[in-house]
């Protein structure tokens, strides 16, 4: 029973897998995630007129104090300028989150909410809204 | 008629995909426990070897993800039971762990680290902090067998 459950479990996890690798990562993909966080918003707020860059870009610099004292902002380790590469706190090098620079930035959904679910609860000791994401990405990805 | 239903059971043991340790356990079954560890914890930091710290260690270490030396680094549960599997089946034995600090989740503050790299100076941007191991041992993440 045990080896049938396991082999069920695999038969989903290839299922996923394939259907992961069939949607190519580009500018669709990018789109999809940034409808979402549209979607979202909407449902949130039904005044939600878009996602702006400025805002973005904002939030992407300012000094928290809600969060983490070790991480107050973005920037402390993607650096001010988002087209260089970044640096984790333990010293290992993030590409940069400019789309310009790295295209495949913000092309795979599981990981755009990994590191915004994380990075926004060190940052801002919370979960972003979906506007506050969305205006990120949308910053992110006009550089 | 015994022989061939002996037979006949052992090659179906033989053949079936019988899950192999933690990981598969777990359900992450299309990766290996190294290469989950080596996506997960190396994204931001070199995969720190599971014997650089003892089980008791590596526990409260996994135990508390959600404030992982400042940072949220979270995983979904499926993951982290893989990695935290991988982490306590090869963790370092309490021999070679002093029990001042068996309980502590930090690799520089055993002896051994201290020892070897006490001295090390992190002033340097290219290195910044402690736990950059791969700034200099370039070929760390080759010890998780992972290139």
């Amino acid at each position: 029973m045990p080896r049938l459950t396991a082999l069920a479990v695999t038969g989903c996890l290839l299922a996923f897998g394939a259907a992961g690798a069939a949607a190519a990562p580009g500018n669709g993909a990018r789109d999809a995630i940034l409808a979402g966080f549209a979607a979202e918003a909407r449902a949130a707020d039904p005044g939600f007129a878009g996602f702006a860059a400025a805002r973005g870009e904002a939030l992407f610099r300012a000094r928290q104090s809600g969060g983490r004292a070790e991480t107050p902002s973005c920037t402390t380790c993607h650096t001010e300028d988002p087209t260089r590469p970044g640096q984790t706190r333990a010293g290992k090098e993030i590409e940069p989150m400019a789309v310009s620079k790295t295209p495949d930035r913000f092309t795979d959904p599981e990981k755009v909410a990994k590191w915004l679910g994380r990075n926004c609860n060190s940052v801002l000791g919370r979960p972003c809204t979906a506007t506050e994401k969305g205006d990120v990405l949308t910053f992110l990805s006009g550089r | 008629m015994q022989m061939p239903r002996m037979i006949t059971v052992a090659l179906a043991l033989a053949v079936a995909p019988w899950p192999a340790g933690p990981a598969r356990a777990a359900g992450a079954a299309t990766q290996p426990a190294n290469e989950v560890v080596h996506k997960e914890c190396g994204a931001c930091h070199i995969a720190y070897l599971p014997r650089f710290l003892p089980a008791t260690a590596w526990t409260k270490l996994f135990d508390s993800l959600d404030n992982h030396y400042g940072e949220d680094a979270s995983m979904p549960p499926e993951v982290s039971a893989v990695v935290r599997h991988y982490y306590l089946d090869h963790a370092a034995g309490l021999y070679w762990t002093s029990p001042s600090t068996k309980d502590i989740p930090r690799i520089t503050a055993q002896a051994w680290w201290k020892r070897a790299m006490g001295k090390l100076d992190v002033s340097t941007p290219r290195i910044r902090s402690r736990a950059n191991c791969g700034a200099c041992h370039t070929h760390a993440d080759w010890y998780m067998g992972v290139r």
